[in-house]
């Protein structure tokens, strides 16, 4: 039987991803960096308590909530410009946010915890928002829209370069590189409360388009005939990426290619209607979030690898592979 | 019931593409619109399923589309585009079931009645046998009553189809327009754009004949279809015949007129 021919392995399925990601949250929680032996790594009594509740929670909370989101909002960009190659960075969002932040730093105004850096971070993307509008508004033509994503891109990437090229000091420049680099690592509580606020609307923006983007397979003119306005799908897509996505690079920085890997991974599973991929995203974004997050803190002592770069060296393979794969239905 | 048109127009910029039109389509009526290419036909078509264009002013038994909500005008209108998309390798049941997003609400599984309408349009459409198969893996003919039966569930009285013969072998031709006037043999409004005159004069009870953007005949088929109109609106000359009492017309030659 191929996979997703039946509804009850998307049901299997689902049950499975939600069951992995309640085993893999405490396990999260017990494992530390280079933990080993019955005490994970804890100490014990009032120590164990605080690292548990100061460190560990909020990182591992973190993770979930970033992961969930990246997973969400691939789903939902993936299924409003009906191509798998579709990621939340493509349209600029994250790396609009990611300059807001280096911005911050470059002034040297604010530390990473700092509720002035997470403004800078959304202020950003929702700069690429107001742009991407600008440039792509009026019309709900989607290849517009990706290419104003991709200029956005560049224009972001050029201007972080800029601040790196005349950062202040090499440490501040270090300071910036290694922010960029999504991680999960010494968060506190505070950038959970920071990013919830944000990230919550945004989702429920994400999953209110569920609807229209099921009519949306069909083409444009189909989904409208249906009843499903396509400006409206998109800019409940956009939106909530975009409030989403700006407030889960505030907190941990760019984290790439979670949202182009995830949804593709369970369409064979859960099937290819948007609608149903939407919540299994959400989950195995976090599942893998906060299992890549568990493996880094296994490696062994030494400088502490980058969430973000992990998912960079795994995820831009699988995009050159997607690309690769999809060479001929692009070039037709 | 009846669909109406009041001065209906559309424009692209300052491009008039349907002249201001008023028609009266009522329900049982299967309506060829036909005409030479760039006359309008797929402009007016997609006016009356409400796909937002300037000017647009559509009533359906009285009261104006505009008026309306979105998805109470997708369970009166269906429509179905010249060439149909699908962007994912959907199966065939889950792509006909899109065709009940009209009907649902946000979070609502499916229906017993959508479950009901889904299967209908499958039995209309003879594509039962291939409820499971993904949609990218059946020929052109089976894509095509796939789609059709994607229109048919959302169990509109009123179905616009967009040359849904083009492409298609001549037994799926016929297959086609027999679905048609099934459908529209059930009281309800069916409307399509065709290029074959033959299809057109044998299986519609009504035509009308588009020219740069006007209606320029509307009329029962035989009426509309004659050597003189075809010489006008197409510029060419037919052969005209009967058979078992119908015509038929194939053509023949170009007329060089004005070029």
């Amino acid at each position: 039987m191929t996979p997703g021919a039946e509804p009850v392995s998307r049901r299997l399925v689902v049950a499975l991803l939600v069951a992995a990601l309640v085993l893999i949250l405490p396990l999260s929680l017990l494992i530390g960096r280079g933990s080993g032996g019955g005490s994970f790594g804890l100490g014990s009594g009032e120590l164990a308590a605080t690292i548990l509740r100061e460190i560990r929670l909020p990182r591992t909370l973190l993770g979930a909530l970033v992961g969930g989101t990246l997973g969400l909002c691939g789903a939902g960009l993936q299924g409003l410009m009906r191509n798998p190659l579709a990621e939340p960075g493509i349209l600029g969002v994250s790396s609009g946010a990611a300059f807001g932040a280096v911005i911050v730093f470059y002034f040297g105004l604010a530390s990473s915890d700092s509720l002035l850096l997470a403004s800078g971070a959304v202020a950003g993307s929702l700069a690429a928002l107001a742009i991407l509008y600008g440039l792509a508004g009026r019309s709900v033509d989607l290849v517009r829209l990706i290419l104003a994503g991709v200029g956005i891109n560049a224009l972001a990437a050029a201007l972080t370069s800029l601040a790196l090229n005349f950062a202040p000091s090499p440490y501040a420049a270090l300071e910036i590189l290694f922010w960029m680099f999504g991680s999960l690592a010494d968060r506190s509580m505070a950038h959970v409360w920071l990013m919830l606020p944000l990230a919550v609307p945004g989702w429920l923006l994400v999953v209110a388009a569920a609807r229209g983007l099921d009519a949306l397979i069909l083409g444009e003119d189909t989904a409208v005939s249906l009843g499903f306005s396509v400006k409206r799908t998109l800019w409940l897509v956009i939106g909530g990426t975009a409030l989403a996505v700006g407030a889960a690079v505030a907190v941990t920085g760019v984290v790439a290619f979670v949202g182009l890997v995830v949804p593709h991974l369970l369409r064979p599973w859960v099937g290819y209607r948007p609608s149903q991929l939407l919540g299994p995203s959400f989950v195995a974004g976090a599942l893998i979030t906060v299992a890549a997050d568990i493996a880094i803190r296994l490696m062994p002592p030494g400088p502490e690898l980058k969430l973000g770069v992990v998912t960079a060296l795994i995820g831009a393979p699988f995009f050159l592979h997607l690309v690769l794969k999809s060479r001929g239905r692009l070039s037709s | 019931m009846s669909l109406t048109t009041d001065r209906l127009e559309v424009r692209y910029g300052a491009m008039l593409a349907v002249e201001p039109t008023s028609i009266e389509l009522k329900a049982g009526e299967l309506v060829g619109l036909i005409g030479p290419n760039g006359a309008g036909k797929t402009s007016l078509l997609r006016a009356l399923a409400g796909i937002p264009v300037a000017g647009s002013q559509v009533s359906y038994r009285g009261r104006a589309l505009s008026s309306f909500g979105e998805l109470a005008r997708a369970r009166t209108i269906a429509y179905l585009p010249q060439s149909p998309q699908a962007n994912w390798p959907l199966s065939v049941r889950e792509l006909v079931a899109l065709g009940r997003l009209p009907h649902g609400r946000f979070g609502q599984r499916l229906q017993p009645a959508d479950h009901a309408a889904i299967e209908r349009a499958m039995e209309q459409t003879d594509i039962e046998l291939l409820a499971d198969r993904p949609i990218d893996q059946l020929s052109g003919g089976e894509r095509m009553r796939a789609h059709l039966a994607r229109a048919f569930a959302v169990d509109a009285p009123v179905l616009l189809v967009d040359e849904p013969v083009a492409s298609l072998d001549p037994y799926h031709q016929l297959s086609v327009m027999q679905l048609l006037g099934d459908y529209c043999g059930e009281d309800r409004l069916v409307i399509a754009v065709l290029h074959d005159l033959n299809l057109a004069l044998q299986n519609c009870s009504r035509l009308l004949l588009m020219n740069a953007g006007k209606v320029v005949v509307d009329d029962a088929p035989q009426a509309a279809i004659n050597a003189a109109t075809l010489a006008e609106h197409y510029r060419i000359r037919a052969w005209l015949a009967e058979h078992q009492g119908r015509r038929i017309a194939v053509p023949w030659e170009l007329l060089d007129g004005d070029d």
